[in-house]
């Protein structure tokens, strides 16, 4: 009876840790190390690599297939080729577990973070200020966050450019019609009412696109149709069925029903969604166009992953692709962005990421893929069983590290990282 | 009473059993009429949409009543759904694949036996931890997604362009499933000894103990039942879907509460007939609400404060209802004791 107690009692301790653990993002991962690598001197690469290994915090704010991608790129990949130990979160939502989670790798001797969540980048930045902590975040800047930049230990932020994947989308229309009519577009914002900049963004270009395409004008300014959180009908001057959806599957109830219900209107034969939520579409489009008897053609972002393989590999009813284009995101280029200006700071070679005291944004462009060959390309492309397989690559991030220039800047570095990234896919 | 006053009896129940669902298609046809201009149900493709999300709901409302009623709300059912979708509908595509049988039934068998195991040993271990029911089941919730995570790549369930799965979404298909799930947890609520314990149960636990119900046996069997069912549920919404991620963060709590509705209100119309239906309808109104504002094109913000309103309402109703029903038997009891000392004054 007493053993049964305190059974019960260990398992609910148990039971409340790992609840605790769970609801403060707690760490996981190596935590040795807790070096004091905020070097003043310059180090040449095998100066660093005789040191202690930097600990990098990496606060993530969903944890996917994709995240464990970039996990692996910078456990096993980057990790031991520049002396990094990396301490990766659970997935932290809201403010206060990001902020407890930064404080726990201050504890255990971080030097750096590296912040995908971007709840409050006030608050982590002067955070990190506080503990010494350079920080690096994966969030375009708004203009009254540019002062960020200013901080003496915000390293930097990279991010693919927002109006690039708008642009790619709106030519990803254009590929996609050639040779038909555009009889009505059915745009899903996602969550652009919220502020979204990339979502703002491709809404933004694909209905340019379509003004352009069909040679008509808008009755209302475009930027506001794009953040309505209301479904919407556009008007235009030609009287083109133009249909804006907000929401996500994950977010609305009944929003495939309500997707469904606007695609049997038959109005619409292109549905171009903001989001990487189209496997969740792919079955309500497919019932449509058997239902009409109508090929409704999807374009959408996405990453690299079964998902896609499946979209651009499967046939609609009417043989075409079941994902018409993708527009795909580069990756651990970005990650890899991340951790350059870290290690620029930390080795002490402040013109690499600091110009007159501020900091860089690096900017990266997009892939369109349209076709099954394409896609297979992309998708050889970073997969963890593959360190080859890394869009950034080590002699990538060589070109970018003063470790390796001692007097690269930071303007030269912006400038590599904002190369066309299709010569890599050769 | 005779055969007249049977059928009577039995058309009212019937009546009063499919009035809510009845009510709630006739006002959003309405709606929608008045909103987008088609009726709520205008297309085949909507009664596609509205039998999965349907049969999702009834499974889910079923399986969470079973512990829910019983003193044991269990945050950990969607979580359960998910494992059951996941891991069972990977293991039923290997199947398929190895065997050649239908893919699309191989994975609901496998979900569901998967669902099953899950709750058989989830209820197991409960019994002998004998922790808070809602802390125990938020502990399991975050095991089974970070299962569900770590399994299969963390690619979770794709069936969409997967060849044989189109059964899943046959309306024959999902009608004989409902036929299945209501004909066997009616036999199992009112015609074994699992039913009456579990009713005992429901009024005390303790006295239910003390007359010689296991009431631990009970609970396991309660929570491999509902595990069964969110097997089965999972698999009618990943065939809606096309895909089922693995989510973390306990957010596979918000099915449970976001299925609340429908399980109040299932109990509410169960008076007329038993629990069972009783969620079969409720389910059947609440998505019919869904599918009727999602047709609207409100924003999603909206919708929610829309359908929380209404479940508000229906609380306050169904409380307001109780009491006058309480009171109508307290007076109805007055008149017969005061008739009663009347007669026996009298004599």
């Amino acid at each position: 009876m007493k053993n049964l107690k305190l059974m019960k009692k260990a398992a609910a301790i148990l039971v409340s840790a790992s609840m605790l653990a769970a609801m403060t993002g707690c760490a996981s991962g190596d935590t040795d190390g807790g070096a004091e690598s905020t070097a003043a001197e310059q180090l040449t690469y095998d100066e660093w690599m005789e040191e202690e290994p930097a600990v990098i915090g990496v606060c993530f704010s969903q944890i996917n297939d994709e995240y464990n991608g970039y996990k692996s790129f910078l456990e096993n990949y980057i990790g031991p080729q520049y002396n990094l130990d990396f301490i990766f979160s659970e997935q932290v939502d809201g403010i206060a577990a990001e902020i407890d989670f930064l404080e726990s790798c201050s504890a255990q001797g971080a030097v750096g973070f590296i912040d995908f969540a971007c709840n409050d980048m006030f608050q982590i930045a002067d955070r990190c200020d506080e503990l010494g902590i350079y920080l690096s975040v994966q969030m375009p800047l708004e203009e009254d966050e540019k002062e960020l930049l200013e901080y003496d230990y915000f390293a930097g932020a990279a991010y693919t450019d927002n109006a690039e994947i708008g642009e790619q989308y709106a030519q990803g229309l254009e590929k996609v019609m050639e040779g038909s009519e555009l009889e009505g577009l059915l745009l899903t914002t996602g969550i652009a009412a919220n502020g979204n900049l990339q979502h703002i963004e491709t809404g933004l270009n694909v209905l340019a696109g379509v003004a352009e395409m069909a040679d008509l004008t808008y009755t209302e300014d475009t930027y506001d149709l794009v953040t309505s959180s209301s479904a919407i009908q556009v008007e235009n001057s030609q009287s083109l069925p133009i249909y804006i959806y907000p929401g996500s599957v994950a977010n609305t109830d009944g929003y495939l029903a309500g997707l469904s219900a606007q695609l049997m209107t038959g109005n619409y034969n292109v549905v171009i969604s903001s989001t990487t939520s189209y496997p969740q579409m792919m079955t309500v489009i497919d019932e449509a166009e058997q239902a009409l008897g109508k090929d409704i053609k999807l374009i959408s972002v996405a990453s690299i992953g079964a998902d896609l393989q499946t979209a651009m590999t499967n046939q609609d009813s009417f043989g075409n692709l079941t994902l018409e284009a993708a527009v795909i995101k580069p990756g651990t280029w970005i990650i890899g962005g991340l951790v350059v200006p870290l290690l620029n700071a930390l080795t002490g070679y402040q013109d690499a990421y600091k110009t007159d005291g501020v900091s860089a944004e690096y900017v990266a462009g997009c892939f369109l893929v349209t076709t099954t060959e394409d896609m297979e390309v992309i998708n050889t492309k970073d997969v963890p069983e593959d360190p080859s397989s890394w869009v950034m690559q080590t002699s990538n991030m060589e070109e970018m590290l003063g470790m390796y220039h001692q007097d690269i800047t930071r303007e030269e570095i912006c400038e590599y990282f904002g190369q066309d990234l299709n010569g890599l896919f050769g | 009473m005779t055969a007249n006053g049977n059928l009577k009896f039995l058309l009212q129940r019937t009546g009063l059993t499919l009035l809510i669902p009845v009510l709630v298609y006739v006002c959003m046809h309405i709606f929608c009429q008045v909103t987008s201009g088609v009726g709520l149900l205008a297309y085949s493709v909507d009664l596609k949409n509205l039998a999965r999300t349907w049969v999702y709901s009834f499974a889910f409302s079923t399986g969470v009543a079973l512990n829910f009623f019983n003193g044991r709300f269990d945050f950990s059912m969607g979580a359960q759904v998910m494992f059951g979708t996941i891991i069972g509908g990977n293991i039923g595509k290997i199947l398929s694949e190895l065997t050649g049988l239908n893919m699309g039934i191989c994975i609901l068998v496998c979900a569901l036996v998967t669902g099953l195991l899950a709750g058989w040993l989830i209820g197991a271990v409960f019994t002998k931890m004998r922790i808070l029911p809602m802390v125990y089941g938020l502990g399991i919730a975050m095991i089974l997604e970070c299962v569900c995570f770590a399994g299969f790549d963390s690619n979770g369930l794709i069936l969409f362009g997967v060849e044989g799965t189109g059964i899943l979404s046959e309306l024959w298909f999902i009608g004989l499933i409902f036929l299945i799930v209501i004909l066997v947890m009616s036999y199992f609520f009112s015609f074994t000894s699992f039913g009456y314990e579990w009713r005992a149960i429901q009024g005390s636990q303790q006295i239910a103990s003390n007359s010689g119900i296991n009431i631990f046996r009970n609970c396991i069997i309660c929570y491999l039942l509902a595990g069964g069912l969110g097997g089965i549920a999972g698999v009618f919404n990943a065939a809606y879907s096309g895909t089922v991620l693995p989510e973390l963060g306990l957010s596979t709590i918000s099915e449970v509460t976001g299925n609340l509705f429908a399980l109040f209100l299932g109990t509410f119309i169960g008076q007329w007939s038993n629990m069972i239906v009783g969620i079969f309808c409720s389910s059947l109104s609440v998505q019919l609400i869904t599918i009727g504002l999602s047709k609207s094109g409100l924003s999603s913000s909206v919708q929610t404060v829309i359908i929380y309103l209404i479940f508000v309402v229906f609380l306050v109703f169904r409380e307001k209802y109780s009491s006058a029903h309480v009171k109508k038997e307290k007076n109805a009891r007055i008149v017969l004791a005061k008739k009663k000392r009347a007669e026996l004054g009298a004599a």
